[in-house]
């Protein structure tokens, strides 16, 4: 009896580029935007909304579950990953960032957060944490600390996002 | 050019897919379940594909070494899963969830 052995060969395939794309720039994760008003393939406008983050893996998504004040830092070093800033850097690009304190608005209600200094300390472990959740639900072995990296500089510590990220604006989805 | 080791499989089915994935210049090797090889499997293998169509023990088993393995080692090897028929969606998840992609072969 013989066997058609092509889809082992493209399940190789399909791992061997899931590592490769980790080596160069870690996990895939999808932004969620909605309340997106506007014309579709402008970027990201103020009074959105930053609705969910998903780990993208093996063809499938898991939920990172992060509250609001996370998620919107989450959704910032996302957007400068190839910058390592300050805690005082991130805190005051955010609170100067229109669509931070506006966020939400075309909802009706803005939904913004003030993210000082402390709250980036406090909301980069809990960051971590929602990660090593997510990753050990998706079957992930991999440390939060390499993803969320901190950089140490004389007696400041730098914060960058080592991921592979994607937004997607709900409204988009509903016109396809 | 990964390494690949090929774990369970039958002679000839084993030595077919070898063939096929040294004309894709992998570095490949084959052991059957009970081998030393899967014991020292580390991080210098990129990828194991498991023959688990036979669900016996011992093919769980290994998965579950390998998985500790791969927990203590990283995100590699990374485990590919091969079943010969259909063992619905509940068998494909729980593998899954544990980190083994899943594929079948008819």
């Amino acid at each position: 009896m013989s066997l058609d052995l092509a889809p082992i060969i493209r399940g190789v395939e399909r791992l061997l580029f899931d590592l490769a794309s980790f080596d160069q720039s870690g996990p895939q994760i999808v932004i969620l935007h909605r309340y997106r008003l506007g014309v579709a393939g402008i970027g990201c406008q103020p009074g959105e909304e930053v609705a969910q983050l998903l780990l993208v893996h093996d063809s499938r998504r898991v939920n990172i579950q992060l509250p609001l004040g996370p998620r919107l830092l989450f959704d910032y070093l996302a957007r400068t990953k190839h910058l390592p800033q300050s805690a005082t850097q991130i805190s005051s690009s955010i609170r100067l960032s229109r669509f931070y304190s506006q966020h939400g608005k075309n909802s009706g209600i803005v939904s913004n957060r003030k993210i000082g200094q402390r709250s980036v300390k406090e909301y980069v472990k809990r960051i971590r944490r929602a990660l090593a959740m997510t990753f050990e639900e998706a079957g992930l072995h991999l440390d939060p600390k390499a993803i969320l990296v901190s950089y140490p500089v004389s007696n400041e510590v730098r914060y960058k996002l080592k991921a592979h990220i994607e937004w997607v604006h709900v409204s988009e989805i509903d016109s396809r | 050019m990964a390494r690949i080791l090929i774990v369970g499989f039958d002679e000839v089915v084993g030595r077919s897919l070898v063939d096929q994935l040294r004309l894709r210049r992998h570095f490949v090797e084959i052991c059957p379940l009970h081998s030393n090889q899967v014991q020292r499997c580390n991080k210098e293998v990129d990828i194991v594909i498991l023959d688990l169509s036979k669900d016996d023990i011992s093919a769980r088993m290994v998965l579950e070494l390998l998985i500790q393995h791969r927990a203590e080692t990283g995100l590699k090897p990374m485990m590919l899963g091969v079943f010969q028929s259909y063992r619905g969606p509940r068998v494909e998840s729980e593998i899954e969830r544990k980190g083994v992609r899943v594929v079948y072969v008819a």
